[in-house]
C-alpha cells in the first residue's frame, strides 16, 4: 500500500487531446489539455472528468485567460529536460511577460488566483510589488489613486511600529 | 481595476513581496493596509524572503561579509566570515538562557524584526555584503535614504572632514582645568592657636606683642586666601570662557560636519545617524560616532561612552569636556576611566549639554520644524570605581585593551582631580535629562 507521501509523488496521469476553455465574454480557447492542467483548478476538473471537452471559466476575461495559457505554454516547453531553455531566459521572459498595464496586470492576478497558477500569482504580485519599490507613501497614493483615510493618532501609531525598521 | 479592489488575501501577497521599506511606505498610505500589516501571513512571508536571501548571501564566497576580528583598521582584511558565525556565537552565548526561556511565544512580526535587527548589511563605500550591523554605522539623508557604510569604510568619509575643518589643537588649548576647591581655600586663619597662647603667657606685654603677630599673621594670612579666592574665581571664570568657547566650536564643528558627508545616494546632507546597538563596541570611532551614541536610547554610562569612544577625536573630544569629572585608576594594567560620586552631577550637566549641542546642531539644520528632540527618563547612570572593576572584568580581553589612556590634551596638570567634599562641585544648574535625536519625520522610513 503507498504512503500518502508516495501517492502525492507519483507522476500525474499524462493528459493527451485539447480542450476548449470559455472565458467570461465568450471567448474560446483550444489548448492541449497538458498546457491546461498548469493550471489547478482546470487539472482538478480533468481529473474528475476527462471526457469533457469544454470548461466554462465564468471569472476570466478573454485577454487574460489568452496571457495565463501563453504563460502556461511557454513554462510546460521551457521546463522540458531537452528543451534548452536556462532559468536566466526564463526570467527574462517572465520579466517581459508582465510588461503590461496595470489594470491587466491586476486582471492577471485574480485569474492566476482563481485558475489556482501559483508561479504566475507569484511573478504578478511581485511585479507589483516592484512597481511600490522606491516610492514615498504619497507617490504610491498618486500612482495606486489611494485616499489616505488614516487619522493623525493612526498615523503616529504606524511610525512608531516601525522603529524596527531604523534599528 | 485597482490596487485597493483586489481581495485582501492578495494584498496581503503582495504586501509579503515588499522590501521592509517599501512594505513600511505602503501601510503609511491607507486605512486597508495599516490592517492588513496586523497578518501573520504578511511578516511570515518577509521572514521567509529574508531568511532567502540571507542563505544565499551567505552560500556566496564573494558576498561573505567581514567578521569583526579579522577586520583591521586600514581597511585590509586578513580573514573573512559572516554574520552567521557571529549569530551562531550569540546563540552558544545564549544557551542557557534560551532553555529557561521556554517555547518561544514571538509573534511572526516580532520574529522577522528580530531577524532583521541581526541582517547582515552591505558596505555602500566597499560594497562588502553581510557586514555585521553592529560593524558599520548608518547614515539617513534628509529624503530618507539610508546608507550602510563598514566602520573601516565610513571612518575616512568623515575624519578626514573633521581633521580638517575641526580646530581641535585650538580647542586642546583651551581644556578647563580641573573644578577649584573654593571651600578648600577658605581662611581657616580664625582658628588659628595662637589666640589660646594669649591665655597661657604669664607676662601681659609678652602676651600683647604675641597678640599684635598673631593679628597680623591672620590679617596676612587672610589677604592671601583672598588672593587665593580671587585667582581661583578667576580661574573659574577662565574655565567657563574655555568651556563656552569649546562648546561653540562642537556647535559649528557638527554643523559643518554632518553637512560635509552627503548621501552616496542622492547627496543630500546627512540628518541623522543610526546608532548601532548600544554596548557596542566602534572601530575607528569618531565625533560624529560618539554622539550618536550619547543620543541612544538607553543612556548610556560615561565611562561606557568613553570607552566606546575608544581613540583619537572621539576620545580627545569627550576628554575635553569630561577631563575634569573623569578619574583614571589602573587596575591589573588597565587603565578604567570612571566619574567621582561628588562629581557626578557636574558630568551629568555636562552630557547635558552635549546633548543639547548635538540637539541645536540638528535643530538648526531642520528649520521646518520636522525634528523634535525628545526627552528621557531617568539620568545617565555613572558607574563607580568599584563597580567599574567589575565591569571590566566582564569585558571582554580585547575590549578591556582598547581603553588606554587617552593622551591628555589639557595643559592643565591631571585630569584626575583627586576626590574633593561635595561642596568643592562647582555650583551649576540642576542636572538636565538626557535627551535624544528623536524620530525624525520622514517621507520615507
Amino acid at each position: 500500500m503507498a504512503t500518502p507521501a508516495a501517492a502525492a509523488a507519483a507522476p500525474a496521469p499524462q493528459l493527451e487531446g485539447d480542450i476548449k476553455l470559455v472565458s467570461e465574454d465568450a471567448h474560446e480557447f483550444v489548448t492541449p489539455k497538458n498546457v491546461a492542467a498548469q493550471c489547478k483548478m482546470i487539472k482538478t476538473m480533468l481529473e474528475v472528468s476527462e471526457e469533457q471537452e469544454f470548461i466554462n471559466l465564468p471569472n476570466v476575461k478573454g485577454k487574460e485567460l489568452e496571457k495565463v495559457i501563453e504563460y502556461c505554454r511557454y513554462h510546460v516547453q521551457a521546463d522540458k529536460p531537452d528543451s534548452g531553455v536556462s532559468d536566466n531566459d526564463k526570467k527574462t521572459w517572465d520579466e517581459n511577460f508582465v510588461k503590461v498595464d496595470k489594470e491587466t496586470l491586476f486582471n492577471l492576478i485574480m485569474a492566476a488566483n482563481y485558475l489556482d497558477v501559483k508561479s504566475l500569482l507569484d511573478l504578478t504580485c511581485a511585479t507589483v510589488a516592484n512597481m511600490l519599490k522606491n516610492k514615498t507613501p504619497e507617490e504610491i497614493r498618486r500612482e495606486f489613486n489611494i485616499k489616505n483615510d488614516l487619522t493623525p493618532e493612526e498615523e503616529e501609531e504606524i511610525k512608531r511600529e516601525s522603529a524596527w525598521l531604523y534599528q | 481595476m485597482s490596487l485597493l479592489s483586489l481581495h485582501p488575501d492578495l494584498l496581503a501577497r503582495i504586501m509579503g513581496f515588499c522590501t521592509p521599506t517599501t512594505l513600511v511606505s505602503l501601510i503609511r498610505t491607507c486605512k486597508k493596509f495599516k490592517d492588513l500589516s496586523a497578518r501573520d501571513d504578511v511578516w511570515r512571508m518577509q521572514a521567509t524572503l529574508l531568511a532567502k536571501k540571507s542563505t544565499r548571501v551567505r552560500s556566496s564566497k564573494k558576498q561573505s561579509g567581514s567578521f569583526d576580528f579579522f577586520d583591521t583598521y586600514d581597511s585590509r582584511l586578513t580573514g573573512a566570515d559572516c554574520v552567521g558565525r557571529l549569530d551562531n556565537l550569540t546563540l552558544d552565548d545564549n544557551f542557557v538562557a534560551g532553555i529557561i526561556g521556554g517555547p518561544d511565544q514571538q509573534t511572526p512580526k516580532q520574529k522577522f524584526t528580530e531577524m532583521f535587527r541581526r541582517r547582515g548589511r552591505k558596505c555602500h563605500q566597499c560594497g562588502l555584503k553581510n557586514v555585521h550591523p553592529t560593524r558599520g554605522t548608518a547614515f539617513v539623508c534628509a529624503h530618507g535614504h539610508k546608507c550602510f557604510f563598514h566602520n573601516v569604510c565610513a571612518l575616512p568619509l568623515v575624519q578626514e572632514v573633521m581633521q580638517a575643518r575641526f580646530p581641535f589643537d585650538k580647542l586642546a588649548a583651551l581644556i578647563p582645568p580641573p573644578p577649584v576647591d573654593i571651600a578648600a581655600l577658605a581662611p581657616a586663619a580664625h582658628a588659628a592657636e595662637p589666640v589660646a597662647a594669649t591665655e597661657e603667657a604669664d607676662d601681659w606685654e609678652a602676651a600683647l606683642e604675641m597678640q599684635e603677630e598673631a593679628e597680623t599673621k591672620a590679617a596676612k594670612e587672610k589677604l592671601e586666601a583672598e588672593q587665593k579666592k580671587a585667582a581661583a574665581e578667576a580661574a573659574e571664570k577662565a574655565r567657563r570662557d574655555a568651556v563656552r568657547a569649546a562648546e561653540e566650536a562642537f556647535r559649528r564643528a557638527l554643523l559643518e560636519v554632518d553637512l560635509a558627508v552627503p548621501c552616496p545616494k542622492c547627496g543630500a546632507p546627512v540628518q541623522q545617524i543610526v546608532h548601532p546597538p548600544a554596548g557596542t563596541r566602534m572601530l575607528g570611532p569618531t565625533a560624529i560616532f560618539f554622539f550618536a551614541l550619547l543620543c541612544a536610547a538607553p543612556p548610556l554610562p560615561l565611562p561606557e561612552m568613553i570607552r566606546l569612544a575608544t581613540d583619537r577625536i572621539g576620545r580627545q573630544m569627550v576628554m575635553t569636556l569630561c577631563a575634569p569629572y573623569v578619574v583614571h585608576t589602573v587596575l591589573h594594567g588597565d587603565v578604567h576611566h570612571y566619574i567621582a560620586p561628588q562629581h557626578e552631577q557636574a558630568a551629568v550637566d555636562c552630557i547635558g549639554r552635549l546633548t543639547a549641542l548635538w540637539n541645536e546642531a540638528f535643530q538648526a539644520r531642520n528649520k521646518s520644524g520636522d525634528y523634535v528632540p525628545f526627552v528621557h527618563e531617568g539620568q545617565p547612570d555613572f558607574i563607580l570605581p568599584d563597580q567599574a572593576a567589575s565591569i571590566m572584568a566582564r569585558a571582554k580581553p580585547g575590549l578591556a585593551k582598547k581603553a588606554e589612556p587617552a593622551p591628555n590634551p589639557s595643559p592643565s596638570p591631571s585630569p584626575s582631580p583627586s576626590p574633593a567634599p561635595e561642596s568643592a562641585v562647582p555650583s551649576r544648574a540642576p542636572p538636565r535629562k538626557l535627551e535624544s535625536n528623536g524620530p525624525v519625520d520622514f517621507d520615507i522610513f
